[in-house]
């Protein structure tokens, strides 16, 4: 296997305590090794002079695996007919790929790395279907992987809260999560799947209504499952989508949804991973007037250690938003008139897909934009955000670099602002913000703060001995580069990434693919009280056959199934 | 105009795509560029010189241009895709996707044409002395509402396929022939006229926009609701004598200005049974859009 | 006694049969032709040619004619004729595709004439004028015995149902007894024993001879490798890991990929693109939906066991069979569902886009002017819309009659447009009836690596797509292809007959279990075995949900599965075009 020396590179590690210094890199088998230990006779050596070397980004939340995705991609053929989404085939180096909003497997891989990113976790998949998130993430190139897991509405989840028996909840959790092979647990404007299989979901759901059809509410949910990672050390805390998602005025139920499992703490003092969290702060009673509520939001995870959450934000152009949150969805539909696609899951979840244009003269579209960067730019400590798009939701991942820029530099926001609705900017506060992030605060939100959340920084998010090979090597020299009046080289230098290695091989070169590998899929097996499991499991298989239309056994999915399977056993 | 004749050097039996060979990307090269201007043998990259022979003149301005494909095929793609000026003549057949996004200029073909025949077009004028396909002005799969045709003309002397003239946002098509079904469907702007048979369908989901029909049609849609008889129609500013039936609509999709069928009465004797819906037969022209 | 006429014009209807589709793989059988070369017509239209059951008839129709035997069937409606899918019904229906990759099947107007003339032979359709076409399937002859084996949770591998809780029992390596499976599943697998192609041939000076494997896919790759615009057809009945290996093989060869949805399902695609439209799994219908819809589809002979395990009559955790439903069938003629219904509307072939813009009229409270729609009176329609209108928990199972007639592409536009109508007022989705029972999954995998569903062309590195001009059906009708890839389908037996022409005039591979008449034809044949019965493999059901299917027996010695024929395939390109590894 390939052995790497990446010298005179200028390197920010925060977790290793490395605020940037020249720090020469070895790599071997795969891993980070010290650079004595790297056999000059057969390693390729990287000159990174002049460079920033930083650990592969990792992405925290992100649609681009399973059912809902590839929905997007058969109502968007427009999407791929554009020549931008382009990728053709070097047979022997890479497949070849379509897509900008929505692209295909090929696509997704390929353009992640070529920004330097290495991992990342596919947002929501329902358990029913979660082989066909497998098959696409088996044949997404590069990047290592993981899922999470829709469960909020879950029918056996409903009851066992129903009974107030947690710790069925948690065999539950234990079991599904390896049955499946997922990650983390999800949650998506809890209960809502529920109500929107009655048909009655016109209204959306707030945290402390009780949900149409069961007795229980969404904070109960919430707290259920909270109680259930924490209990079972699953490594990533609860991941929310929260209730009343898009509706103006619902930043207090994102308040809410936070002080309800705000003490519930895992082993890494995490309590809960807002979602897109821009989708849910805002404050009003009508889209024509509606403005920010990142202010109080920012306010409150400022005093909150445990709440993370990754920043859903928008950009100018056209895209697809596809959630579990059908009921949003279909809201949506009625207000964009164009395509609709819905799909419900038997006992679990549901979904909706739908084309969406954020435009720069639309005074909502501006709040919007406004606040996801609000929100980053407000909340001190950059260790609890991280850089998303909700991709495709609020704009597609390729262009994170851009939101970069925006957070590093107050001339690039201001040069996005000229083209803004000015009525909008007058009501948002983010024209006065002078802050700026520091190269170390993009090292944080774009590698350290994922890589925490989702409980993988023993081996991501670093640089240190022992550490995967995924690195990013970007043609931007902070010590005499400053991206604050310059932004566009940076745009540039991070959409295309001097070297990407993943896994110790060197997969992007000068922005280009020059090699095609496959990465890990990385899933949960945690352990519970054999007894309680044992009673779960006779309880699920007694209803299976009546509730589902497969059969309790070809419900599991095998390891075998997966390309590239890799267990993490919480301790 | 200076004259640019391709010959084929042999029988094609692949596709064949040549949507660099527009007057556009000729004018003003040399004879030798433009040899090797770059066209596919299915999988297969060639050069224009390795699969055409080229005889004639090239001309200093893309205007000057003309393009005189001899002995094609139904196989032929994409001939005078995004064209801006010039002309180009082909003496047999057209493969699909001819004239596809054409900005200006002329497009000839004396045999028939093949599907999306002037999709996208937005000015310029195309002219089918044999049939052509389905999608005549229309749009590609998924795209936008009414980013069908916006400009230009297109005449075809055959018949036509389904779908002409669909998302139309402008310009005119007119079929001497007979046309297939659903002909104007998502129509926003624009006029059609058909001077043969409709196999049905005329105009569902229209937003604006006017299809005048000569011949017969199979049916109409029944979110279009019978309006008035008229005497004449104008296509493209000329008279054309009726009577007509008007039919507005499409109901289903709630628009303020409708958009018009004009039926010829005189063809279409199984839809007398409208006419027990208005009082009196009026006796006007129809205003244009 | 009334007149006699020598010839009558009615309108052709094909589809599927259960006893056409029990024979489905033995097409080179006498029992083949006696279930495919008919024509079932109403009885006073036969007395009307003064014929009975038996007679033969010829029937002409754009495609050209065929001599067929007349049968009678009370449940066709006048005016109508109907010819089992197969390739007499290829003789007769419309090659051409009106720029939809879908060919004329349905709805077809065709003259029904009298004669004496024997049934047209499969060797006389495919050009070999009283020759018997080859047939080089065998028997295999394995003994039960040895250890017995029960094994449960079967995937059966027929139709887009893929049911899951079949037990098959195995006696040493001979399947013995299969339980809860259809006739239609229940003929494949205990069928797997006949008609097998057992070794690698490729045509040397006009014969098929036997070869060694790996020369059989040198000479593949060889073919593909040639070509300037091959394609790689059929997909729909093998797993998604050979899928998605033909993908990759079609890029790297520059042809076009592209699976039986194209004269199928497709045209679902094709409105989905426009509109999209709200779906769920089977088990939302089993446990919540009070009105079913069957809508062109044949679900008791295309789809039998559909009912009982995910709708009309299965048992739910809220809905309890068939007394908390509603059953309503619309369909040109009166199906075996139909007669179950608590309502049938009969459309007349061809018109169903009417039907659907009246009752999208009638959903949004507009008036319904036109006295009958499609055939159907506006009463009866008004009362349809009623129903619909007050579901709880409503679903569509759309077939084939709404893909292969009329409008086609556009009546699923049009349909999608009605449920999301009838969603402002009740819920509704559709689950459209997907035949073979990985065609769901032909379309998702080459969706998530193309972003398109099929007729996929690689001819420029890069997929493109837009079926009409990338279908199969239109490039062979152009005579564009100059190679033919067939796995796991019979293309010449299903395609109109002017598109088998063409196919026949290049080269072509077939990679299947069992000779097909595709086979007799072919350059190069390579036998692999049965997914879901001899080899593991992942399909998707009809509704998306992914099942994975497991290997029961062995395959015969020396036959391998699709998936490393495919990989073999596909390594003898890359070393032929000098792809690094």
């Amino acid at each position: 296997m390939t052995q790497l020396l990446i010298k005179n590179g200028f390197v920010i590690d925060p977790l290793n305590n490395i605020h940037g210094e020249v720090v020469d890199i070895g790599v071997k088998d795969g891993k980070i090794v010290p650079p004595d230990d790297v056999d000059l006779r057969y390693a390729k050596v990287i000159d990174a002079s002049g460079k920033l070397v930083v650990p592969g980004g990792v992405d925290v939340h992100t649609h681009v695996a399973g059912p809902k995705v590839s929905v997007g991609r058969l109502l968007m053929p427009n999407d791929h007919y554009k020549k931008g989404g382009r990728v053709v085939a070097i047979p022997g180096i890479k497949r070849s790929g379509t897509g900008i909003a929505v692209p295909s497997v090929t696509t997704i891989g390929y353009k992640y790395a070529r920004m330097g990113w290495t991992m990342v976790m596919e947002a929501a998949s329902p358990p029913l279907y979660t082989r066909h998130t497998h098959h696409e993430l088996d044949d997404t190139p590069i990047v290592d992987k993981g899922v999470n897991l829709l469960l909020d509405s879950n029918w056996f989840i409903l009851e066992y809260i129903e009974q107030k028996a947690q710790e069925r909840v948690n065999a539950f959790i234990a079991w599904i999560l390896e049955a499946t092979k997922s990650y983390a647990v999800k949650l998506v404007d809890p209960g809502s799947a529920e109500a929107w299989s009655l048909g009655v979901a016109t209204k959306p759901l707030d945290v402390d209504e009780v949900i149409p059809g069961t007795s229980v509410t969404p904070k109960d949910i919430l707290v259920a499952l909270a109680n259930a990672v924490r209990d079972l050390k699953i490594p990533h805390p609860i991941h929310v989508h929260a209730n009343m998602l898009g509706i103006p005025g619902n930043y207090v139920s994102t308040i809410n949804t936070i002080k309800a499992v705000a003490d519930i703490v895992n082993q890494r003092g995490l309590s809960i991973h807002l979602a897109h969290i821009q989708f849910n702060a805002y404050k009003g009673d009508s889209y024509a007037t509606m403005t920010s509520g990142a202010e109080e939001l920012a306010k409150l995870i400022n005093t909150l250690t445990g709440v993370t959450f990754d920043m859903g934000q928008v950009v100018f152009m056209p895209t697809v938003t596809m959630t579990a949150d059908a009921p949003w969805e279909y809201v949506l539909y009625h207000i964009t008139k164009w395509k609709w696609a819905a799909g419900d899951v038997e006992n679990e979840t549901a979904s909706g897909v739908v084309p969406y244009t954020f435009r720069r003269h639309i005074y909502t579209n501006v709040i919007q934009w406004g606040i996801g960067l609000e929100l980053a730019l407000l909340v001190k400590d950059a260790s609890k955000v991280v850089i998303s798009t909700d991709h495709p939701n609020a704009g597609p991942f390729t262009r994170y670099p851009q939101i970069i820029a925006w957070l590093m530099s107050k001339k690039a926001r201001e040069n996005e602002m000229k083209k803004l609705n000015k009525r909008a900017l007058k009501r948002l506060a983010l024209p006065a913000i002078d802050r700026e992030y520091t190269f170390e605060e993009f090292v944080l939100t774009t590698r350290v703060a994922p890589a925490k959340i989702i409980g993988v920084e023993k081996f991501k998010g670093h640089l240190g001995v022992g550490a995967d090979a995924d690195i990013a090597i970007y043609d931007i020299d902070p010590r005499t580069y400053d991206p604050s009046r310059d932004y566009k080289k940076l745009v540039k230098a991070i959409k295309y990434a001097a070297y990407t290695i993943k896994g110790g091989e060197i997969v992007v070169k000068d922005g280009k693919i020059v090699k095609t590998i496959y990465g890990r899929t990385f899933y949960t097996k945690t352990r519970t009280d054999p007894k309680i499991m044992h009673e779960v499991l006779e309880d699920i298989k007694s209803k299976f056959n009546e509730w589902y239309t497969i059969t309790f056994n070809n419900y599991t999915i095998l390891e075998q199934e997966l390309h590239k399977p890799y267990a993490i056993t919480p301790v | 105009m200076a004259t640019l004749i391709l010959k084929p050097k042999h029988e094609f039996t692949v596709p064949v795509e040549v949507e660099k060979i527009i007057p556009d990307n000729i004018a003003g090269k040399s004879l030798d560029e433009v040899l090797k201007i770059r066209v596919y043998e299915g999988n297969r990259r060639r050069t224009l010189g390795e699969l055409f022979e080229v005889s004639g003149e090239v001309a200093e301005k893309p205007a000057e241009q003309e393009i005189i494909f001899q002995r094609n095929t139904c196989r032929i793609r994409r001939i005078g895709e995004e064209m801006s000026a010039g002309k180009i003549i082909i003496e047999g057949d057209a493969g699909p996707l001819a004239g596809f996004k054409m900005k200006g200029g002329t497009l000839i073909i004396k045999g028939n044409a093949g599907p999306w025949l002037g999709a996208k077009m937005k000015k310029g004028f195309i002219e089918v002395f044999g049939d052509a396909e389905g999608f005549v002005g229309s749009k590609l799969r998924g795209e936008e509402l009414y980013s069908g045709m916006s400009g230009g003309m297109i005449v075809i002397h055959g018949n036509a396929g389904r779908e002409i003239g669909a998302h139309m946002a402008g310009g005119a098509i007119l079929v001497e022939g007979n046309a297939g079904i659903l002909p104007g469907m998502h129509m926003a702007k624009g006029e059609i006229m058909i001077k043969g048979n409709c196999a049905g369908w005329p105009g569902t989901h229209m937003i604006g926009g006017k299809i005048i029909i000569l011949g017969k049609v199979e049916s109409i849609a029944p979110s279009f609701y019978f309006e008035a008889v008229k005497k004449k129609a104008k296509f493209v500013k000329e008279k054309i004598p009726g009577p007509f039936y008007l039919f507005l609509g499409d109901v289903l999709d709630n628009i303020a200005i409708p958009g018009k069928l004009l039926i010829s009465v005189k063809n279409n004797p199984h839809l007398k049974y409208y006419e027990q819906f208005v009082e009196e037969v009026k006796d006007e022209w129809v205003e244009i859009v | 006694m009334s007149k006699t006429v020598n010839s009558l014009n009615l309108i052709l209807v094909t589809g599927r049969t259960i006893l056409q589709g029990t024979k489905v793989e033995e097409k080179l059988t006498k029992h083949y032709e006696e279930y495919a070369a008919i024509v079932r017509m109403h009885p006073r239209d036969l007395a009307k040619l003064g014929l009975k059951s038996g007679d033969h008839v010829k029937v002409i129709g754009p495609g050209g004619e065929v001599i067929v035997k007349a049968q009678r069937g009370a449940d066709v409606p006048e005016g109508i004729a109907f010819i089992p899918l197969g390739p007499w019904a290829e003789c007769v229906v419309e090659p051409k595709t009106d720029s939809t990759g879908m060919p004329g099947f349905k709805g077809i107007p065709v003259k029904v004439v009298k004669t004496g003339e024997p049934i047209t032979s499969l060797s006389k359709i495919y050009g070999y004028n009283g020759y018997p076409i080859l047939n080089l399937g065998v028997s295999l002859d394995i003994e039960a015995k040895g250890e017995i084996k029960r094994y449960t949770d079967v995937v059966c591998p027929f139709c887009g149902s893929l049911c899951d809780s079949l037990i098959v029992n195995v006696y040493g390596n001979r399947i013995v007894k299969v339980v809860n499976a259809c006739p239609l599943g229940m003929s494949k697998i205990m069928g797997i024993y006949e008609n097998r192609v057992l070794e690698p041939r490729i045509r040397v000076n006009g014969e098929l001879v036997k070869v060694a494997l790996e020369e059989a896919i040198d000479r593949a790759a060889e073919i593909l490798v040639n070509a300037k615009y091959p394609v790689l057809y059929g997909w729909a009945s093998t797993s998604v890991e050979t899928i998605r290996l033909g993908l990759e093989l079609a890029e790297i060869v520059g042809g076009v990929f592209d699976h039986t949805a194209t004269f199928c399902h497709g045209p679902t695609a094709l409105g989905f693109h426009e509109i999209g439209m709200p779906k769920s799994t089977l088990g939302q219908i089993k446990n919540r939906a009070d009105v079913i819809v069957y809508w062109g589809s044949n679900v008791t002979e295309a789809h039998p066991m559909h009912p009982s395990r995910y709708s009309f009559t299965s048992i739910g955790r809220f809905r309890k069979g068939r007394k908390d439903r509603k059953l309503i069938v619309i369909d040109v003629r009166k199906t075996g569902a139909a007669r179950n219904a608590d309502m049938f509307i009969q459309a007349e072939p061809g018109k169903d886009f009417e039907l659907l813009v009246a009752l999208r009229l009638l959903v949004q409270g507009k008036e319904l002017e036109a006295p009958v729609i499609a055939g159907v009176p506006r009463e009866k329609v008004v009362e349809l819309a009623e129903i619909l209108m007050s579901a709880k928990f409503g679903v569509m199972f759309v077939g084939v009659g709404l893909t292969m007639s009329g409008a086609k592409e556009k009546n699923f536009e049009e349909l999608f447009r009605l449920l999301h109508d009838l969603n402002t007022i009740s819920k509704w989705v559709v689950i459209p009836m997907r035949g073979h029972f990985n065609v769901t999954g032909a379309d998702l995998v080459t969706i998530w690596i193309t972003g398109y569903p099929y007729a996929v062309d690689f001819s420029r590195r890069y997929p493109r797509y837009q079926p009409g001009i990338t279908s199969t059906a239109d490039i062979f009708l152009r005579e564009e292809a100059d190679a033919l890839l067939n796995i796991a389908s019979d293309p010449l037996a299903h395609f109109p007959k002017k598109v088998a022409e063409k196919m026949l005039k290049v080269p072509i591979i077939t990679i299947d279990p069992k000779w097909s008449l595709t086979a007799a034809f072919s350059e190069v044949v390579i036998p692999s075995a049965f997914v879901g019965i001899e080899c593991p493999g992942t399909a998707y059901r009809m509704d998306d949900v992914p099942i994975r299917l497991k290997k029961i027996v062995e395959p015969p010695p020396g036959v391998l599965c699709d998936e490393e024929i495919v990989r073999m395939l596909l390594e003898k390109v890359k070393e032929k075009l000098g792809v690094k590894k």
